[in-house]
């Protein structure tokens, strides 16, 4: 069992390293190696922390997605410690995102925020986990909470296709995607010296993401630990 | 498992139910801006009323007045114009020719009163190359709703 634990505690230590290597890599080609947008200038260079923190914060909230049906089909605890340590780290990269394009916002559009349909789901995508994860501490019952979050977990990530296909449904300030879409290859809409720089902080950001997940699952797993051995008398 | 299957469905109606309501309601509600086509062919005008206006500077229409901080310009989907009468400091991207979001009061005289003035980003992004303007289609009059 140490063993074991002493693996993963590698493993995870191995992707902690790898994303602090891929964040500087990242560093270097957002800020120096990239050219400059011909349109926006340099501001446009929060591309690249703006797109990988939305899509890691979409990733985030599937895995909730996933540990939340995981976890009303088999009842496991694990599975909801899974969901909730995603839905913390979700949120922490919506709220990211939404600092990042604000700040991107305002030098391009000429405004920090504007309710169109893509900013106003994306706040709500952000509220409805902020309520998951308070749902979870307000509800004495841990399984009824479990359930009850796991539920709204559900819900809340069935907002992400409605946000990616806010610019197509509505009309809207935020510009279409340049990446997840059908009709156009990437390098179309993004030149390859930016798409590169893209790709590598997209790359640090799942890393960084897994590290993350990984640390805050170990930490929900030792609760459960120290609260069945103080159920059954094992650590008095 | 009566339970279980009871509780299946209802959520499944739930969810149903949530996700009609914020499509359908959105969809006819959050009309984020409105084009001047629209704006010109409504029955009853809705002057001294707040709106959004979206379309594209009309190249050529462009009037500055540096010191007094006024512009000047129309606003267009590529079937009706807008005059759109603005004081204060436009965003860097605002420029002739590119997609532009206005908020503000259409007046009396069927000038539109703008008090923000949001410039349309494109999905495109590319180094500045010498002697290469970049025009990137920032608004595509009518393509909004246009899936790919």
């Amino acid at each position: 069992m140490a063993q074991v634990t002493q693996k993963k505690g590698r493993g995870r230590k191995i992707v902690g390293i790898l994303a602090l290597l891929f964040v500087l890599l990242g560093l270097y080609f957002g800020l120096i190696k990239a050219p400059p947008d011909a349109y926006q200038g340099e501001v446009q260079r929060i591309m690249y922390l703006h797109i990988p923190s939305i899509l890691t914060a979409y990733l985030s909230f599937f895995i909730v997605f996933v540990g939340s049906c995981l976890f009303l089909w088999k009842r496991e605890k694990r599975d909801d410690i899974l969901a909730s340590s995603a839905a913390e780290i979700g949120v922490l990269f919506t709220g990211l995102t939404i600092i990042e394009g604000s700040i991107w916002g305002k030098p391009t559009w000429g405004v920090w925020w504007t309710w169109d349909a893509r900013l106003t789901l994306t706040a709500i995508l952000c509220l409805i986990f902020v309520g998951y994860l308070m749902l979870r501490s307000l509800i004495e019952d841990e399984t009824r909470g479990a359930v009850c979050s796991a539920v709204l977990g559900i819900i809340g990530f069935l907002d992400i296709p409605l946000i990616h296909m806010s610019v197509y449904w509505w009309r809207t300030l935020h510009q279409p995607p340049s990446i997840l879409r059908p009709d156009k290859t990437p390098w179309e809409n993004i030149h390859p010296s930016m798409l590169i720089a893209l790709a590598i902080n997209f790359v640090a950001f799942i890393l960084l993401y897994f590290y993350l997940l990984s640390l805050r699952f170990r930490l929900g797993e030792m609760k459960e630990e120290v609260k069945t051995s103080k159920l059954y008398g094992g650590a008095s | 498992m009566p339970n279980t299957r009871r509780f299946l469905i209802g959520g499944l109606i739930i969810v149903a139910a949530l996700t009609y309501l914020i499509y359908g309601g959105m969809r006819q509600a959050i009309v984020y801006f409105v084009t001047p086509s629209e704006l010109k062919g409504q029955e009853k005008p809705s002057k001294d009323k707040f709106l959004r206006m979206g379309g594209m500077v009309v190249a050529g229409s462009l009037q500055k007045d540096p010191p007094n901080l006024t512009y000047r310009f129309q606003l267009t989907d590529g079937v009706e114009l807008v005059p759109v009468y603005f004081r204060g400091i436009p965003p860097d991207l605002f420029a002739e020719g590119k997609g532009a979001v206005v908020e503000g009061r259409l007046g009396a005289d069927g000038v539109f009163m703008a008090t923000t003035i949001m410039a349309k980003h494109a999905e495109e992004y590319s180094p500045p190359q010498q002697g290469k303007t970049p025009h990137p289609k920032s608004f595509v009059p009518g393509q909004e709703a246009k899936r790919p």
